[in-house]
């Protein structure tokens, strides 16, 4: 049934904007061009899936490849985008048959407590994952010799300039163009000349499991995991679906869209890492001593200029494209929870709160990188740890969200997805608890350093 | 005032693609898709008690987790 067909309910501007960008897709349909179809719909999760190989998880991934090799972590960062996937398509299928975001779904379905509690724990994650992103935009312009400064302002001009575009589709395709340069780190990886024999080898699993510390193996596996599978992506790929007017019948392409975004991701993370193992065995390198501009630098004096500089350039596109996704996820929940307009196709004086929130967000954590002396790669390796102890209790929502009958009809879960979705977070949940507490026990001198 | 840019927009829409009128571009909506029909809240769901334990035992363990994380972070700073 159409909309036309029911008694018609009186319209918003976001309707109309939204009706415009869906002749688009009917045309394609109708049409039968199923590239131009491909294209209208892919975005949300293509996004959220490069906007998650944000500063963090690049500087993750290429400590893992300077402190451990290409050994475990590269077929495991492929293994987690796989897992992302399952987490990420359930996100958009509900998007998609609900048109409702999932703050608003927990919200209203299991009562004000739940949904506000994920929404505290989005916004603590967010702030400093998005302090975080400023870091890595910081780390990649100090290669260049500029400061805090240019990079606050740097990302904050960014956020303004596409959430005044006023509309969802101008939005996704500027931060679409941007993503594209996450394939810097592939051509980054490319320019360290790696031994493609020894990268065959590691998908092979053959290495085992890395030497080292257990503590400094477990907040890099956990802030791995964190790269990948993290709160705001869930916020966001589901407000984002809603936002661009998906329904039922799109739910074909926006799995392809998802799967296309997590096959990029993992390449280009494993391109990151295989980057960073150019560093291994060099000059005694620990997981502290790559903070300031320390890795496209030390990338500089082991490959070569060129291979720094575009390592740099992939930190500062890798940290601007996610204050972006990570702002608006930010928006989409203040928005969703307070139950205001939350759509960027709505004026900003319709949705004061979601552009404010939008912005003043990216604010706030452009303001604390400007403060001395941060700690700057540990801020960015808890912020992943963070989000990794913090996912478990948002994807449980998602599967029962996505297992609800009244809300999906016939388009829940099968019972394959359910077990691999419980899986992957039973799995997610035990990295975070073992990380938190072997830490936690060494903090307080109950335990040892690991050898 | 409102209503007033809203008619504007639509008539850009339609001048902008002349083979969908203002009906036929309403119509490619689904009838829940549109604000009017979002802004309503949907139905609270009936959790079980068994559900609500999994819930806040999920809760309580994230929590206890977070504060771990951040006591080993602010310990690892001083």
């Amino acid at each position: 049934m159409t909309a036309t067909e029911s008694t018609r309910a009186p319209l918003a501007l976001e309707d109309v904007v939204r009706s415009g960008d869906r002749a688009r897709v009917v045309d394609a349909r109708r049409g039968g061009k199923r590239w131009r179809l491909m294209w209208l719909l892919a975005g949300p999760g293509v996004l959220a899936m490069l906007g998650e190989n944000d500063g963090p998880s690049m500087i993750s991934y290429a400590t893992d490849g300077a402190r451990y090799g290409l050994g475990l972590f590269l077929p495991f960062i492929v293994i987690l985008f796989g897992m992302s996937y399952r987490c990420q398509e359930m996100c958009m299928r509900v998007g998609a048959v609900t048109h409702r975001g999932y703050g608003e779904l927990v919200l209203q379905r299991f009562g004000p407590l739940w949904g506000w509690f994920g929404a505290g724990d989005l916004i603590l994650t967010n702030l400093i994952t998005l302090v975080s992103e400023f870091v890595a935009i910081r780390v990649g312009l100090a290669y260049f010799h500029l400061g805090a400064p240019v990079a606050a302002a740097l990302g904050l001009g960014l956020v303004v300039v596409t959430v005044s575009g006023r509309r969802y589709w101008r939005w996704e395709r500027v931060v679409l163009a941007l993503a594209v340069f996450n394939g810097l780190f592939l051509v980054a990886a490319i320019m360290v000349k790696p031994d493609v024999g020894s990268v065959g080898r590691a998908f092979t699993l053959s290495s085992g499991l890395p030497t080292g510390g257990l503590n400094t193996l477990l907040l890099l596996l956990t802030s791995t995991i964190g790269a990948t599978v993290t709160p705001w992506m869930i916020f966001f790929q589901q407000s984002a679906s809603v936002d661009k007017g998906m329904t039922s019948r799109d739910i074909r392409h926006g799995r392809l869209d998802t799967a296309c975004g997590a096959a990029l991701a993992a390449v280009f993370g494993c391109s990151a890492l295989i980057a960073g193992s150019a560093l291994a065995g060099r000059g005694g390198f620990t997981v502290e001593g790559f903070s300031g501009a320390g890795f496209p630098a030390a990338l500089s004096s082991v490959s070569g200029r060129a291979v720094g500089t575009v390592f740099a350039l992939g930190l500062i596109e890798a940290g601007a494209l996610a204050i972006l996704t990570i702002s608006a996820s930010t928006a989409y929940a203040a928005g969703e929870c307070v139950g205001v307009s939350h759509s960027f196709n709505s004026s900003p004086r319709r949705a004061v709160l979601f552009h404010g929130a939008n912005i003043a967000t990216a604010m706030l954590a452009a303001a604390i990188i400007l403060i001395p002396g941060a700690p700057l790669l540990q801020i960015a390796l808890n912020a992943n740890v963070l989000a990794t102890v913090l996912a478990p209790v948002a994807l449980i929502f998602v599967v029962m969200l996505a297992n609800d009958r009244v809300l999906m009809g016939a388009f829940t879960n099968t019972r394959l997805t359910n077990v691999v979705a419980i899986a992957v977070i039973a799995f997610v949940a035990a990295c975070g608890t073992a990380y938190g507490i072997d830490s936690f026990l060494q903090a307080v001198h109950l335990i040892g350093p690991s050898p | 005032m409102r209503g007033h840019t809203t008619e504007n927009t639509l008539r850009r829409s339609r001048a902008r693609r002349e083979h969908f009128a203002e009906d036929q571009l309403i119509e490619l909506m689904e009838p829940d898709q549109l604000v009017t029909v979002t802004s309503a809240p949907v139905p609270r769901a009936v959790l079980t008690s068994r559900v609500r334990a999994v819930l806040w035992a999920l809760r309580i363990f994230a929590l206890l987790l977070t504060t771990m994380v951040i006591f080993t972070f602010i310990s690892e700073l001083t």
